[in-house]
């Protein structure tokens, strides 16, 4: 493996069968013209067929019970509030917040410009938003201890 | 799954605890699944984060199955005590190989030779460009062949010392 030949590194995609038909017409046409090439080829072939032809481990009989067991338990606070503040859930919170503070800004207004249906916009303001509440409970927001958790979150992480 | 954990972590243990919170957490995430992107490409997506997440803890330095599982496996190898030894061997030096390999040479090198995962699917999987995968993969199964030389270069001098 002195010198490197261009086509070396197609030789794994080579062997794999993964290159369109022109690039492998390329490489077969290079190997025959090649010894080097052509032994580097057997070496990574017979290599491969090796390695592929390795045992693995099977799963134990255990396995299957205890994942349906994790299925059947709830999942853990900490896991909970991971999720919660993955970018995807956290950015609509934030969005549902500014949309509650717009809403009751709103219905200050409307409070005095005339009678309101506060009930019926509530209502759709929790249709529109059931999602991210669902994840609000979820997390247990409303809870002193989980949100002392929550602030306490980024040296909860970093405690093996 | 425990096939896959188990060339991160090189402990058949652990990779099944591995497997039980990967399935776990897909379970959870059901609804952040679109039906747009192959199951199979999304569960090695989640897998192979889980796995590369376990192994930048640091616990996992040593790829090299146990005793024990040496054990294990070069029985599954073949009939005969010398295939079993070489069975044994070569596992070493793929443990030794993963182990030398970048995080995403060791993902796309284990979903390529012993999930059978074409180049493509592995590319999905890594958030890659086939070209990116190609090569991956040809440099992992590089680093393998090298391992393997290592061992035939020892096995050689050692028998010819005998």
């Amino acid at each position: 493996m002195s010198e490197h030949h261009p086509i070396e590194d197609e030789l794994t995609a080579y062997i794999d069968g993964e290159l369109s038909e022109l690039d492998l017409q390329r490489v077969k046409a290079a190997i025959a013209a090649d010894p080097k090439l052509a032994a580097l080829e057997a070496l990574l072939r017979s290599t491969i067929t090796a390695v592929e032809a390795l045992p693995s481990p099977q799963p134990s009989q255990a396995l299957r019970r205890a994942v349906l067991n994790g299925l059947d338990a709830p999942a853990s606070f900490r896991e909970r509030l991971q999720q919660w503040f993955r970018p995807s859930r956290l950015m609509p919170a934030v969005g549902l917040a500014a949309v509650a503070a717009l809403v009751a800004v709103i219905a200050q207004q409307g409070r005095q410009a005339g009678p309101l249906h506060e009930a019926e916009e509530e209502q759709l303001y929790v249709a529109q938003n059931l999602d991210v509440l669902e994840d609000l409970e979820l997390a247990g927001l409303e809870s002193a201890e989980d949100l002392e958790v929550i602030a306490q979150l980024d040296s909860l992480e970093a405690t093996p | 799954m425990v096939r896959f954990a188990w060339r991160f972590v090189g402990s058949q243990g652990r990779a099944e605890e591995l497997a039980q919170e990967i399935f776990l957490k897909l379970y959870r995430s059901a609804k952040s699944y679109r039906p747009s992107a192959k199951f199979k490409t999304f569960l090695f997506r989640v897998a192979t984060n889980h796995c590369l997440n376990e192994v930048r803890r640091g616990d996992y330095q040593r790829m090299e199955p146990s005793k024990e599982e040496q054990h294990d496996t070069s029985e599954a190898v073949g009939q005969r005590p010398d295939d079993a030894l070489e069975g044994k061997q070569l596992e070493a030096a793929v443990g030794k190989a993963l182990h030398g390999m970048s995080e995403r040479e060791r993902a796309a090198f284990s979903m390529c030779r012993f999930e059978g995962m074409a180049y493509r699917e592995i590319a999905d999987a890594l958030d890659a460009s086939e070209a990116a995968v190609k090569s991956l993969i040809h440099r992992a199964t590089l680093q393998v062949v090298k391992q393997v030389e290592v061992l035939r270069a020892g096995l050689s001098a050692t028998g010819s010392e005998a």
